[in-house]
């Protein structure tokens, strides 16, 4: 897969789905006591993290500073 | 005519007097007992009513405490005249209002109980029902057997009308409670470290979301957006 030559359209594609999932599953951490599945409420709040995260690695490690080779 | 005149003095002191003493210990099922008068004995069983935390005493907590005593009032007469519910005054003189219902608690009374039997004031008013007379007398021998106690502190009042009407089921049915209270009067079990966590993470991040308001005042329109209702 070569991410190196990723359009920023789809750059910015990435970044949207991952702002809903992350949304989606902020929202689902927030709205229901935890005492009632402190379980789901830690993978969603994980979830969470890991999205911005995960994006935030993509993006810098294979698609920060390469507008010149592209 | 003088004999007529004493007779209708006999039968108004008769009725003012059985208004006064009011029914008989064992046709009443709830006991306003005052401070020197004993809880009565021969009854199956015994729901002692202590309210020993001193914010109770406060004036604001007047009408809090009128509606636990009617609802401990309907509790004691629903369970039936052979099962007594004790409630302390310290006055026999209290009135049917929340005027000054805080001030004829006998709260010290109901301390000794709670300091024999080892109740944390902060958690009451607590509830003792138990199958075995409490004797005053010898409250250092601690809780009596067959008792159960409910911790109703952090209770609402719809949560005490819950736990009665159980209590009540359950007295009714068996004669007795059980003595492993149930789990809407006992605290939580304490939940571990992680959890508290993620709880106070969930709490942060709610309190955060709602910090924010947007206001628009352009002339005749504004509109004030905020993110929370608040509660």
């Amino acid at each position: 897969m070569r991410i190196a030559k990723w359009h920023p359209g789809k750059l910015i594609i990435l970044w949207s789905w991952g702002s809903v999932f992350a949304a989606l599953t902020l929202t689902s951490f927030l709205v229901s006591p935890v005492s009632a599945s402190p379980g789901l409420h830690l993978c969603e709040l994980l979830i969470t993290l890991l999205i911005p995260a995960a994006l935030s690695g993509i993006t810098w490690t294979w698609l920060s500073g390469r507008e010149l080779d592209i | 005519m003088l004999k007529k005149s004493l007779i209708l003095t006999f039968a108004i002191l008769v009725v003012v007097g059985y208004t006064h003493l009011g029914p008989a210990y064992p046709q009443a099922a709830v006991e306003l007992v005052t401070r020197k008068q004993p809880i009565p004995k021969d009854f199956k069983t015994y729901s002692l009513f202590l309210i020993c935390n001193p914010q109770w005493l406060d004036p604001a907590k007047n009408s809090g405490l009128l509606q636990l005593y009617r609802q401990f009032q309907s509790f004691g007469r629903a369970i039936g005249d052979d099962q007594a519910a004790v409630w302390f005054w310290n006055s026999n003189s209290y009135e049917h209002n929340d005027a000054k219902l805080a001030q004829i608690v006998d709260v010290e009374r109901s301390v000794r109980f709670c300091q024999a039997w080892k109740l944390k004031p902060s958690e009451g008013p607590h509830l003792v029902i138990t199958s075995t007379y409490p004797n005053e007398t010898k409250l250092s021998s601690g809780l009596p057997e067959n008792s159960a106690v409910y911790r109703l502190g952090d209770m609402s009042p719809p949560d005490i009308s819950s736990l009665l009407a159980k209590l009540t089921d359950q007295l009714i049915a068996n004669g007795k409670v059980n003595t492993t209270p149930t789990d809407d009067a006992t605290p939580a079990p304490p939940v571990s470290l992680w959890v508290r966590l993620l709880t106070a993470t969930q709490q942060t991040i709610n309190s955060f979301g709602c910090a924010w308001s947007f206001k628009i005042n352009a002339g005749p329109v504004s509109a004030d957006l905020k993110s929370c209702k608040p509660t």
